[in-house]
């Protein structure tokens, strides 16, 4: 089980060792970078495609098929295209914010995959606060989307800008609410404390990951609505709503800080998808005990791939939201739920003393129930609280 | 912990939250009966605190040595919840001039008094800062509350960012006397005050800590916020700044000096001589040409500053004594006043308003008269005698250091002057050409109690002082000299 | 290593808090609000020399990620011309530029003639979170907990100043 499971670990350990002692640490921390530099790299690089190719597949029509085998070449030809185009600094921008700001929403996305475990013993770093960590550096995105929009000196990169900062700032407080429960039970703010708590199995050999119980689900439903708006994946995509504001803060960038700020993008979506699998989702671990021996990054991968498919597919499904629906829905729906949730979490941990017969069951649906009914009562309010359907007189 | 500790704030929480949330079910025309309602709860909680609350003897700590009830702490909130209770009634009276949230203007009132009343119990520097914080947002909200009035507003911006000055500068304070000491905790760092006594870095910890405090109580060098501060704000809000905020900073200095830092207080006389006269002859000298009500208050209020900085100068248990007695008298007499005004300067607080009061209503006229006749130290009321007790505890230190005596000096050239504008207002309401508005002011029963009460406590504080006096003398048990 | 980090940091966070107010080639807000992210930013990175690893993430998490973002997001909406336009007073500049070399002088001098730090013992709590926490909970509990009743006050505050019409 361990030779295949600490492959990555041991190639780093005997790559290191070649060097001499005074330098390891730094070496093995240079390597454990460029590793996840290549492979988030490639995984951007796959995930263009795959996404072009599923939704093409969801709409009924073929995707990319041109460059090379089933089209597997095209985000080679993406990439020449976008790094040979004319970069178009606009004449009244700020020059500076503006060769600034992809490298402000780039860098630091990468910070955040350093505190990720990505499997047994693989995670770059051991922080004390490492999910406070990851935030820390996601925050500086909404920094650059102002810096794009705003140095742009264009109105619709101030709208966009406008829009993305309302947006994502709306949206960070059930983000961070929703990981709240989690670190209440875990007892810890370190990512491996948070997944080795998940790694234990019950009844039948099922892992005890979070998002089985009711306190879990909700959250991790909650976190994922509120990770799409947050990395302004559709069906929160207002920033960049083409049919509006042409591109949002992205209207004046071309060319390689184009690519830079879609590069961006991606990372930070895989970044907290990333996040999402190790807080809810057990992390590295597999989901029934017989199939422990499995290497734990490829379950890490697994469920990677499969909550990457599902935003794919949440964009092929939903319309764009309008903006006082966007806050609305977060303000008066997510916030309260997350903080309801908390409270369903706290229960959860009180009813674990419980001691009587089919106690879990029973436990499960109070706890359920505890969050079930504010979904209803929240939802009702906020339909209550959206204004009426539109009338359009002229175009009937 | 022991919650019980806290039952007098957290009886004005529970009401400030009470007032919020009833708020919502109340309609529009109703709303004032909120404050009625703020007012009957503070009142019972100030008579809760003077019968049935503990003595205060011996002084107990809680809260990891934080929070602390003594004495001094109960003589203080005795003071803040009276004053709560003018202060509310003055803001129902105020109502027809707020535009909006009745209901949560008295919320913020509340809660600023609750923040008063933590400020007098703080034992640790961590709780001061709070406590300062607590104040300041809610009279940041309560300054700008007429935000249609650019007055108001420039009042609030004004506030806010001096006020921000000033709390940097007693968070920097904070921060030196905790890298020195390495506790917040007053006690702790007072037993080892001879030691940090020494250390400079310590020392000017200290000096920014009491630069901090000194905007709260409007003493030079922060005092330039006061007057207009004073005129922008509704004029409830002006009466809490001048009798609530003030007090509260002034017993965050006694604790600060004579608790914290009783060895640095020896060396500070100085000081605070200075800092006393200089505030007397700014308020004093300022005042004179001024046509504004309220920038007249606001200008007394620094010079009343300096006066009671008398009492935290002669650093002696009777200059303690006089401060607590001073503010007692101060806030009765600060609360007529501020009452009539409430009543009398509607549009506009130019001092011509007051021409023909004596006609309009005598009762005014004449509680304006003995407010002014107070605050200018003229027996037999609470003013007078209040001065006499700081100038003694001066001319008591004289003995030891000749620049008391030179204090002296300037606080009674002080009063002098300010004998020229108090008796200015006297003469507007009494001696001067008829204004254009004469019809009768009429005057809402709860006000015509209040004022009455607060007269009759000015003459009580004025005659009979010795009960008073013996509490504020058990109050400063509780400081160190 | 940690002296040369300390003090790059150090010079980083008085250079760019210099920029944010007194920045000799421009007036305009957005380059004082940027300098003020990076003064923030380098804050971080002494806590992070001191162990305060949660400080930090808090430090960047909580001032430069959501305090300053909503500064932007008002600046965006201001009229930035103007500010550019107004210069400065020669008399207040040479009063500010008295009083702030004043209070760095009296600074200096305090702490040359002090001897700071001896005979303190080292902090108590190592920066860890859960430390953090315990303390928070225990010693600190009532002030954190008195933090919350201010930021209900400022929220009701800011509701009340801002809407645009309540009854």
């Amino acid at each position: 089980m361990s030779g295949l499971d600490q492959i990555f670990v041991w190639i780093g350990h005997r790559a290191a060792g070649w060097f001499p002692a005074s330098v390891q640490p730094l070496v093995s921390a240079v390597l454990a970078i460029a590793g996840v530099m290549a492979v988030f790299g490639t995984c951007f690089a796959l995930t263009t495609l795959a996404e072009r190719k599923v939704l093409g597949r969801m709409q009924n029509r073929f995707g990319p098929n041109r460059v090379g085998p089933y089209g597997l070449l095209q985000p080679l030809a993406d990439a020449v295209k976008m790094l040979t185009k004319e970069d178009i600094v606009p004449f009244s921008a700020d020059k500076t914010l503006h060769f600034l700001a992809p490298l402000v929403l780039t860098v630091p996305v990468w910070l955040a995959f350093a505190v990720l475990p990505f499997g047994r013993n693989m995670s770059a770093i051991n922080l004390d606060a490492g999910i406070l960590f990851f935030f820390a550096v996601g925050s500086a995105s909404e920094l650059a989307v102002f810096m794009a929009g705003w140095s742009s000196q264009n109105k619709y990169s101030l709208v966009g800008a406008m829009r993305a900062i309302a947006q994502m700032i709306s949206y960070e407080v059930p983000l961070v609410l929703s990981v709240v429960p989690v670190l209440m039970l875990a007892g810890s703010l370190e990512l491996n404390d948070i997944v080795a708590a998940q790694g234990t199995y019950t009844f039948g050999g099922l892992a005890r990951w979070n998002v089985f119980t009711p306190w879990g689900l909700a959250g991790l439903i909650l976190f994922l609505i509120a990770a799409t708006a947050e990395s302004n994946r559709s069906p929160f995509d207002l920033p960049e709503g083409e049919s509006e504001i042409i591109a949002g803060f992205l209207t004046e960038y071309s060319g390689f800080k184009y690519a830079l700020f879609f590069l961006g993008e991606y990372l930070g979506l895989f970044a907290v998808t990333g996040l999402a699998v190790t807080l809810f989702l057990g992390g590295w671990h597999a989901p029934f005990q017989w199939l422990e021996w499995v290497p734990s990054w490829f379950w890490f991968a697994a469920k990677f791939g499969a909550l990457i498919f599902l935003f794919i597919w949440v964009r092929a499904t939903l319309p764009r939201l309008r903006l006082d629906q966007l806050l609305n829905f977060s303000w008066r729906f997510l916030v309260p739920l997350s903080l309801i949730n908390l409270l369903v979490a706290a229960a959860w941990y009180w009813t674990g003393a419980w001691k009587f017969p089919v106690v879990a069951p029973i436990r499960w649906l109070l706890c359920a129930a505890l969050i079930a009914l504010p979904y209803h009562w929240l939802g009702r309010a906020l339909r209550g609280a959206m204004p009426p359907p539109r009338k359009y007189i002229y175009a009937e | 912990m022991n919650p019980a500790m806290l039952s007098l704030e957290l009886a004005v929480i529970g009401l400030a939250l009470a007032v919020l949330l009833i708020d919502l079910w109340t309609l529009h025309e109703f709303k004032h009966r909120l404050g009625y309602l703020a007012a009957a709860g503070l009142l019972v909680i100030l008579v809760a605190s003077l019968c049935c609350a503990s003595t205060g003897e011996p002084p107990a700590t809680g809260f990891s040595g934080m929070f602390v009830q003594d004495g001094l702490a109960l003589f203080f909130k005795r003071i803040f919840l009276a004053a709560g209770v003018l202060v509310v009634l003055m803001g129902v009276e105020f109502r027809d001039r707020i535009p909006m949230g009745l209901g949560e203007f008295f919320t913020i009132i509340l809660m600023e008094l609750a923040g008063m009343m933590f400020a007098a119990s703080a034992n640790d520097f961590v709780m001061v800062y709070v406590a300062m914080e607590m104040m300041s947002v809610s009279f940041y909200i309560l300054i700008s509350f007429q935000r249609s009035r650019s007055y108001s507003l420039e009042a609030g911006v004004k506030y806010l960012i001096l006020s921000a000055l000033s709390a940097g500068l007693l968070v920097f304070g904070i921060a030196l006397i905790f890298g020195t000491s390495g506790r917040t905790n007053f006690a702790v760092v007072a037993a080892e005050g001879t030691r940090l006594a020494q250390n400079k870095l310590f020392c000017l910890g200290a000096l920014l800590v009491l630069l901090g405090l000194a905007f709260k109580i409007s003493a030079v060098p922060m005092q330039m916020w006061a007057p207009d501060v004073y005129q922008g704000a509704p004029t409830p809000v002006t009466a809490f700044l001048a009798i609530g905020s003030k007090a509260a900073g002034f017993v965050l200095v006694l604790r600060v000096l004579f608790v914290a830092a009783p060895a640095l207080a020896l060396h500070w006389g100085k000081l605070f001589t200075w800092a006393a006269a200089l505030t007397i002859l700014y308020g004093n000298l300022c005042a004179i040409p001024q046509r504004s009500l309220k920038r007249l208050l606001g200008y007394s209020s620094i010079a009343n500053a300096g006066y009671i900085l008398l009492g935290v100068a002669a650093l002696n248990p009777p200059g303690s004594v006089a401060v607590l007695y001073y503010l007692a008298g101060y806030a009765f007499t600060l609360a007529v006043i501020f009452i009539v005004l409430c009543l009398v300067a509607r549009d506009s607080d130019d001092i011509a308003v007051l021409a023909g009061l004596n006609r309009r209503s005598p009762l005014l006229a004449l509680a304006l008269t003995l407010g002014m006749i107070s605050l200018a130290g003229i027996p037999p009321l609470a003013g007078f005698f209040g001065k006499l007790l700081l100038f003694k505890a001066v001319l008591e230190q004289a003995a030891v250091h000749r620049s008391y005596l030179w204090l002296a000096l300037v606080a009674i050239a002080g009063v002098v002057i300010s004998y020229y504008y108090y008796f200015g207002v006297i003469r507007a309401v009494y001696w001067s050409e008829e204004g254009p508005e004469m019809t009768p002011i009429a005057v809402s029963a709860p006000l015509k109690v209040s004022m009455g009460v607060c007269i009759a406590a000015m003459f009580y504080l004025g005659l009979c002082p010795d009960a008073v006096l013996s509490a504020a003398a058990k109050a400063v048990q509780a400081l160190r000299f | 290593m940690q002296a040369c980090l300390f003090y790059l940091f150090a010079a980083l966070t008085l250079l760019c808090g210099v920029l944010v107010i007194a920045n000799p080639f421009t007036r305009n807000p957005v380059t004082s609000a940027m300098f003020l992210v990076l003064t923030i930013v380098s804050l971080a990175g002494l806590f992070v020399l001191l162990h305060a690893f949660f400080l930090a993430a808090v430090q960047i998490l909580v001032y430069a990620g959501a305090v300053m973002v909503l500064f932007l997001f008002v600046i965006m909406l201001l009229d930035l011309k103007e500010e550019e336009r107004r210069k400065i007073k020669a008399g207040a500049g040479v009063l500010g530029l008295a009083a702030a070399g004043g209070i760095a002088l009296l600074m200096i001098a305090v702490i040359r003639q002090s001897n700071a730090g001896v005979g303190l013992k080292p902090a108590s709590a190592e920066g860890s979170t859960l430390d953090l926490g315990k303390r928070l909970f225990t010693d600190y509990a009532l002030p954190f907990e008195l933090i919350s009743l201010v930021l209900l006050v400022a929220m009701i505050g800011t509701v009340l100043l801002s809407k645009k019409d309540l009854k």
